[in-house]
């Protein structure tokens, strides 16, 4: 981990719905996370973590403060240029998996590759898929591989661009335990072999715990917890 | 996977893949999920598409069997045709020294077998050298020279004929059978199976009756003033003439002889009226194609927008990977377009593959030779019809892809979207509208007519869309009903998501174009039968000659004393010049007709009856002292003319010049005697012709009465023609019933397109449907009030569309058949009946086909699958 701050969320606020049915999901959040660094965020359901992560990959805009992504301030940057650093700075991991089922494994991962006009995109694509033990299931489609599998293919598109961050919405959650845990390990030997900085937003505790640092997201804010899991 | 194979496309050699644009690449792994549901999508297109395709190369194919038949169909390479009157011997001569030349005359006649019974016949007189080209051929494959005699004909013995089987079936005769023929007596002997100039003929009122030139003049059929067409059709002195030796050939002949008042056609412009009914056929049936194209772009719409619902979540994940949006839009719109290029390979093989099988059917009545190859430029202008309405039906779901975002993702929110299109693409629809509406308009042959129609088109598609929303707000005011069924039904209607737009739009579209062509046929058709008996006389007479005449109306007076008998003189003529402007330089107008060809002519001291001077005095009764013409008011105004201009009009080979003096109203449909020209009594003073003369019983004639008279008359005037008008209307409306089958079934393609709309329409919302169904009857909801609540939506439905089909389509119809046709309008119940009958079968029947499977599912297996 080094001293680079990577991500810093300064006083981001947020407020989704209009009128009568307006939430305030965040509220000045303050935030900065280094590189190599793997920050967990948690929080009972509807508390605004997701919508966190959001903020952070630029999927959903502030209504204040700012977001600084490897020194750029995102939200000054317009919808395509937003995208287009996304795709090359970012990579997201879901809980649902998300691959598109028309794609083999390969293609999956090639996706944002060849968004970024990367010239031999297949070929690292393919490399991705042997780093998470998938080479051999390269041209099989996301209904012939197993959950486990598809989210270790979720993971190698995600790494694909080399991202300076990793953004990861419950990445276990839809798995049983044993696969969820050579998931997180997959994930965790990532960030640590390629210096990324990892947010990922989780219920279950021994996971965030494995992250430097755990916050917890109550009332619109971010609270710090120890590591018996209580919020500082 | 089904449908088409993308995988291999998309694994294609790196060197060779890269070159593929990204979207396009996307595209192509996006189609691997196949073709399910794009199945209405590609039908609809391949339906409208196939209908075009289909007509315009049929109409391509035999444009240009008659170009490629040209000279066989014209009977030479070029014909020069006189009425009444042969060429002079001057005339003749002249072309002679031209090159071959085969003289054939044409006439109607009556045959009478020896039963006493008559035949209207179209009788044609031909010489030895005929045909100049082409093949006549025998049943019995006897070459015709050797058929008919050329020499020695009278009355002493029977002169052959060659007979169309049509003949020998309506007199009962067989080869070797006599029959009377004006003065002669005609041996059948043979019948004729194929005749090369048929075409140049027109309709037929009779079969065809074929007998040497030779015999015409014995039989007393040819006279004076006669209706006869003789025509002397010339090839060149050793095979067929060059274009250049055509063109000097026609010019030098008009120099020559420049008051002939003959009619010059060539090779190029063979049966230029036929060429002409099917250009304009081609296209009314092309706008017919059109309509269920327009009705397959709602499938079109409707398809895209449910595959681009599924597709939300692709769409999110490409977006969270970093493609922008224009490149989300491009790879679905490749999609789109990859699509219609697959409905529309099956249309155009569809429409291919009809005129070599219409060929098979055809070959008896035109020139077919064409029709067995591919017509490029008709398949091509099909594509391009399909391909547009695809684009431009799928731009406004497209649209709605837009405003997905990765966000989605994370919420798990990737249902239906209920997002509106942004401008843009509210605009580019719009731009294709206008694009395809241009197409529509400029490829043509009727500018005007087209314009209407998308004009009309345009009209029905924007009230549809308010009428399906006033039938939503109705639906969401009406109070709570107490009836389970009716609160059911009622608020299907109004929910969101509902069938409403979809169903009131493509049946409401198809059903308005059912009822305005039942509408027009009914109208025509009566006009045509209906008015026949109160107005209608039951015979026209026609060649009587000045001499037998007072015999003849004698006859007539005395076989059937209670019915009216009207006689004029008739002749033909052809107008040359007008204010002195040649007539093939005069401005091409909607009556332009009147200066192409002969017209009947008359003289009459007196106002025609039927008639109305409405501009302008007639000529004293006592005789006036100038040439003066009274002219059709309506056809002066479309020409351009009027009281005081000049007209200079060609009879037997003299030109005469006549001033327009007065114009007047003509009751056409009335049958009576009438002509566009009345021309005062000294203009023809001396000139030989016959007379015409029209028979009418009070209140009509009935079938015995009139076939009693035609025995009598025909009996004792042999070479007077009568031409019974109720078989002359039976002969058109067997013609309008054909056009009008033809119609139909172009028709029926567009309702079959509205019923595909409406199975996929159905389909798409199977799902919601088996939801709902499983829901309430896990609530208690019983099949029973399921069904009739489906059915009781479908219905209301269904009769929406059918009262906006009756109403928009009666209007149509009456601009068409009034405004276009000249018809007088009514409405006629039946076919708006029909259209209700129809409207509410399909809506009703496919409705509940489609929901039957929603309500047999088991709650348990669908709720845990929920």
């Amino acid at each position: 981990m080094s001293d680079e701050i990577v991500i810093d969320v300064v006083d981001v606020g947020l407020t989704l719905g209009r009128g009568a049915s307006a939430v305030s999901v965040l509220k000045g959040v303050d935030r900065a996370i280094r590189r190599g660094q793997t920050l967990a965020v948690t929080g009972p359901s509807g508390s605004g973590k997701s919508t966190l992560l959001m903020v952070l990959g630029g999927l959903e805009r502030p209504d204040r403060g700012r977001v600084v992504i490897s020194g750029q301030d995102i939200a000054q940057m317009s919808e395509d240029e937003l995208t287009a650093f996304r795709g090359r700075s970012m990579g997201v991991v879901f809980q649902s998996f998300h691959l598109i089922p028309t794609m083999t494994a390969l293609e999956n991962v090639a996706v944002p590759l060849e968004l970024a006009h990367v010239a031999d995109a297949r070929d690292r694509a393919m490399e991705e898929l042997r780093l998470v033990g998938l080479g051999a299931r390269a041209g099989h489609y996301p209904t012939e591989l197993s959950g486990g599998e598809q989210q270790r293919v979720a993971i190698a598109r995600a790494l694909a661009p080399q991202p300076s961050v990793l953004l990861a919405d419950e990445p276990t959650g839809n798995l049983d335990e044993s696969t969820g845990a050579e998931i997180a390990d997959l994930m965790f030997a990532a960030s640590r072999e390629r210096n990324q900085t990892m947010v990922l937003v989780t219920h279950d505790m021994a996971l965030a715990q494995r992250c430097d640092e755990v916050v917890r997201v109550s009332d619109g804010r971010l609270h710090d917890v120890d590591e018996k899991g209580l919020a500082a | 996977m089904s449908g088409v194979d993308t995988a291999s496309v998309a694994t294609l050699p790196r060197g060779v893949r890269w070159r593929l644009p990204l979207a396009l690449t996307l595209a192509l792994r996006e189609m691997r999920g196949g073709l399910k549901g794009f199945y209405v999508f590609l039908a609809c297109i391949a339906l409208g598409t196939g209908t075009i395709a289909a007509v315009n190369s049929l109409a391509s194919g035999l444009t240009d069997g008659i170009e490629a038949e040209g000279q066989a169909i014209l009977g030479g390479d070029v014909a020069f045709s006189l009425i009444h009157r042969q060429a002079s011997p001057d005339e003749e001569r002249y072309l002679r020294e031209q090159g071959n030349v085969s003289v054939a005359a044409t006439l109607r006649a009556m045959a009478r077998p020896n039963d006493g019974s008559q035949t209207l016949v179209e009788l044609k007189g031909v010489d030895e050298a005929y045909p100049l080209y082409g093949e006549a051929t025998l049943r019995s494959g006897r070459p015709l020279r050797e058929a008919l005699s050329w020499e020695g004909i009278d009355a002493s013995t029977p002169t052959p004929a060659l007979v169309e089987q049509s003949f020998l079936t309506t007199t009962g005769l067989n080869v070797g059978d006599t029959f009377s023929l004006g003065r002669l007596t005609m041996v059948v002997a043979d019948v004729m199976a194929r005749e090369p100039d048929r075409l140049s003929g027109g309709i037929g009122f009779g079969p065809r009756v074929m007998v040497p030139v030779a015999a015409l003049e014995p039989s007393g059929l040819v006279d004076t003033g006669s209706l006869v067409r003789w025509r002397y059709r010339v090839s060149g002195p050793s095979g067929p003439l060059n274009d250049d030796a055509l063109r000097t050939l026609v010019e030098d002949a008009n120099t020559a002889f420049p008051t002939a008042g003959w009619r010059v056609e060539t090779r190029t412009e063979a049966a230029p009226g036929l060429r002409q009914s099917i250009a304009r056929f081609a296209q009314f049936l092309t706008l017919v194609g059109l309509t269920s194209l327009a009705v397959g772009g709602v499938g079109v719409a409707n398809a895209v927008r449910a595959y681009l619902a599924k597709k939300r979540t692709t769409i999110a994940i490409l977006r969270a990977m970093g493609a922008p949006a224009r490149l989300v839009l491009a790879t679905y719109f490749c999609q789109i377009v990859l699509l219609a290029g697959i409905g529309i390979v099956f249309g155009l093989l569809l429409g291919a593959a009809l005129p070599p099988l219409a060929g098979l059917f055809l070959a008896d009545l035109l020139p077919v030779s064409a029709l067995f190859s591919l017509f490029p430029g008709a398949l091509a202008l099909a594509a391009l019809y399909g391909l547009m309405i695809a684009i431009a039906f799928a731009i406004w779901p497209l649209g709605t892809a837009h405003a997905v975002r990765p966000t989605a993702l994370f919420r798990d929110d990737t249902g239906a979207p209920n997002v509106r299109a942004r401008w843009p693409f509210i605009i580019a629809t719009g731009i294709a509208i206008a694009l395809l509406a241009a197409l529509t308009i400029f490829a043509s042959h009727d500018r005007f007519l087209a314009a209407i129609y998308v004009l009309g088109a345009g009209a029905v598609f924007v009230l549809l869309r308010l009428v399906a929303q006033l039938v939503v707000i109705i639906a969401r005011a009406l109070p709570r009903s107490r009836s389970t069924v009716v609160r059911l039904a009622v608020g299907n209607i109004h929910r969101r998501g509902a069938l409403t737009p979809t169903v009131t739009l493509s049946l409401g579209l198809s059903l308005t174009l059912l009822v305005t062509l039942s509408l027009v046929d009914g109208n025509l058709r009566s006009t045509l039968l209906s008015r026949l008996p109160a107005e209608a006389p039951s015979f026209f007479f026609v060649d009587i000659q000045d001499h037998e005449r007072p015999a003849f109306l004698a006859k007539l007076a005395e076989a059937a004393p209670d019915a009216t008998v009207r006689s004029q003189p008739m002749l033909r003529g052809r107008i040359v010049a007008l204010k002195g402007t040649p007539s093939d330089e005069w401005p091409d107008t909607e009556a332009a007709w009147v200066l192409r060809g002969d017209r009947g002519i008359t003289y009459n001291p007196e106002v025609p009856e039927g008639s109305t001077v409405v501009e302008g005095a007639w000529w004293p009764a006592e005789g006036s002292t100038r040439n003066e013409v009274s002219f059709d008011a309506e056809l002066a105004g479309e020409l351009g003319i009027g009281v005081g201009d000049t007209l200079r009009i060609n009879v037997l080979g003299r030109e005469v010049e006549a001033t327009i003096t007065n114009l007047r109203t003509v009751e056409w449909e009335s049958l009576a005697i009438n002509f566009v020209m009345v021309f005062s009594p000294n203009v023809f003073a001396g000139a030989p012709h016959a007379h015409l003369a029209t028979l009418s019983y009070l209140g009509g004639g009935n079938e015995d009465e009139e076939l009693a008279l035609l025995k009598e008359v025909s009996g004792a005037f042999p070479t007077v023609t009568a031409v019974r008008i109720k078989d002359a209307l039976e002969t058109v409306n067997g013609v309008v019933a054909d056009l009008a089958l033809a119609i139909r079934a172009a028709a029926a393609v567009t309702l079959l397109a509205s019923i595909l709309v409406l199975a996929g329409t159905l389909a798409a919302s199977h799902r919601s449907r088996i939801y709902d169904a499983v829901i309430l009857k896990a609530l208690g909801a019983r099949r029973r009030t399921l069904v009739a609540a489906y059915a009781l939506e479908y219905f209301i439905l269904g009769i929406s569309a059918a009262i906006f089909g009756i109403f928009a389509g009666t209007i149509a119809a009456r601009v068409i058949a009034v405004d276009l046709m000249e018809l007088t309008f009514s409405f006629m119940p039946v076919a708006a009946f029909s259209a209700v009958f129809v409207a509410i079968i399909v809506t009703v029947g496919l409705g509940l086909i489609g929901t039957w499977r929603a309500l047999g599912e088991k709650p348990a297996r669908v709720l845990r699958a929920l």
